[in-house]
């Protein structure tokens, strides 16, 4: 039961970022930088440091393709990017503690590295025409502002409910032995 | 560590990467239907969305009930003094709508460019990626949608349909970083000022008129309204698009060029129609002969 919350979890968050973007009407106010909403990735990252490796990316190729699908015309990118991310960022955790200080500048640098990915493959096909400084300063800081913003509201939460999950599947896993 | 290099997730990654060429490559090429998998998943998808957007669209609506209401006295003033005005023009236009039937009758011309259908629909969500400038919407091809077609707000033009599924469609706004997302304009009033809107500066907010002969007898001017001419053979003539902002010779200096702000706000779009043209469009076998042609 608990796990297909967790499904449902993701994919709250999958719907939830197109209508922050639809419903948050930031360039009404004048500000015109681009902030991108990563909720789902930043879930995901969690899930591979306080539950489970591979089903985190498992998770991050589904809704990467689903992504890919319903939101972009170019399928590929997303279902690419995101599991090659979880990845690498989940190694890191195995060196470092996990506090909320130090997920806090892992998920950073995880959401830099996939915003770098995703432009560098858009501007290859010649979707992305901003410059780099452009992009580092109208979408990538405002990207990790928002995205920081919403890691510290879930991650208290969300840090329990997978801790959580995990003694579940710890427990079955005694009871198999 | 050279472990690394021999086991198996490098080939994973290599797999991967080629899978990865392959997708973009299929999705890159212009196809003008979706596959089944695809559409299915849209308008699954697209039935959740919509589920969750009316709670959302009311939460969002109620502040900006609140940021309105203190302004109404002032609006309710201006729209008083607007309103005399609106009788008169509205006379005016039955008026003259009548006698424009009078003399098509006479002329016995049946269709004319002007002529569209509405299909009214609701935006259910925006790409949260903003690389590509999307939004989604709840009318599909059950509802009569059809690929290309203008798409438009009470303000003005928006964009026009990229995709369509059974249930659900995406709309590919003006905004869009496209080369082949053009449309044949004129200036409103001056049948003689042609040209094409052709791409979108972003740093100014405003769409490029592009190509407009350097004619002696042309003399564009600034807040005039740019609409669309209909010759272009897939939307209808008469679609305000927006309004002239400045006016620049182009690169190679043999035509003009002017800013067109888009008279529809692009980012705040809840309520849109999607515009059926009655007249009929050349059929396709013509237009790729034509293509073949030149």
């Amino acid at each position: 039961m608990k796990r297909f919350l967790l499904a449902f979890i993701i994919f709250f968050a999958f719907l939830f970022e197109s209508i922050f973007v639809e419903l948050v009407p930031v360039e009404r106010f004048g500000i015109d930088r681009i902030f991108v909403p990563r909720f789902m990735i930043v879930l995901i990252m969690l899930i591979s440091f306080f539950y489970n490796r591979n089903k985190a990316v498992l998770y991050a190729v589904i809704f990467g393709l689903l992504f890919d699908i319903i939101y972009t015309d170019i399928i590929g990118v997303y279902m690419f990017s995101f599991p090659i991310i979880v990845y690498v960022i989940s190694y890191s955790m195995k060196v470092l503690h996990t506090n909320l200080l130090v997920v806090f500048f892992v998920v950073l640098i995880g959401i830099t590295l996939l915003e770098g990915v995703v432009y560098g493959i858009y501007y290859l096909v010649n979707v992305a025409q901003l410059d780099w400084t452009r992009f580092i300063f109208d979408r990538l800081f405002p990207t990790l502002v928002l995205n920081g913003v919403f890691l510290i509201i879930v991650y208290y939460p969300m840090k329990k409910f997978l801790l959580g999950l995990e003694k579940i599947a710890n427990k079955e896993k005694d009871k198999l032995v | 560590m050279p472990q690394f290099f021999l086991n198996k997730r490098l080939i994973v990654l290599l797999v991967s990467i080629i899978i990865l060429v392959a997708l973009i490559g299929f999705s890159l090429n212009d196809r003008s239907k979706l596959s089944w998998p695809e559409q299915f998943l849209k308008d699954t998808v697209g039935w959740f969305q919509s589920v969750l957007h009316q709670p959302a669209q009311y939460a969002a609506g109620f502040f900006e009930n609140i940021n309105e209401i203190k302004n109404t006295f002032e609006e309710n003033k201006l729209l008083k003094a607007r309103l005399d005005e609106y009788v008169e023009l509205n006379a005016r236009v039955l008026e003259l709508e009548k006698e424009n039937e009078r003399l098509r009758k006479i002329l016995d011309k049946k269709e004319s460019l002007r002529d569209y259908n509405l299909i009214q629909a609701n935006v259910i969500a925006r790409n949260p990626d903003q690389w590509h400038e999307l939004i989604f919407i709840n009318k599909g091809e059950q509802n009569g949608v059809k690929k290309n077609m203008a798409v438009i707000t009470s303000e003005g033009m928006i964009g026009k349909i990229k995709h369509v599924s059974q249930f659900t469609s995406s709309v590919q706004l003006l905004s869009a970083v496209d080369r082949t997302n053009r449309i044949s304009a004129v200036v409103k009033g001056n049948n003689d000022i042609f040209g094409l809107i052709e791409g979108y500066d972003e740093k100014k907010g405003a769409l490029l008129f592009k190509r407009i002969p350097f004619d002696v007898d042309i003399n564009l001017e600034k807040k005039q309204t740019v609409i669309t001419s209909g010759l272009g053979g897939v939307f209808p003539s008469g679609l305000v698009i927006g309004e002239i902002t400045e006016i620049v010779p182009d690169e190679h200096g043999l035509t003009q060029m002017a800013y067109v702000k888009p008279s529809a706000d692009f980012f705040d779009i809840d309520h849109i129609m999607i515009v059926e043209r009655v007249s009929t469009t050349p059929a396709a076998e013509l237009v790729e002969e034509t293509k073949g042609g030149v």
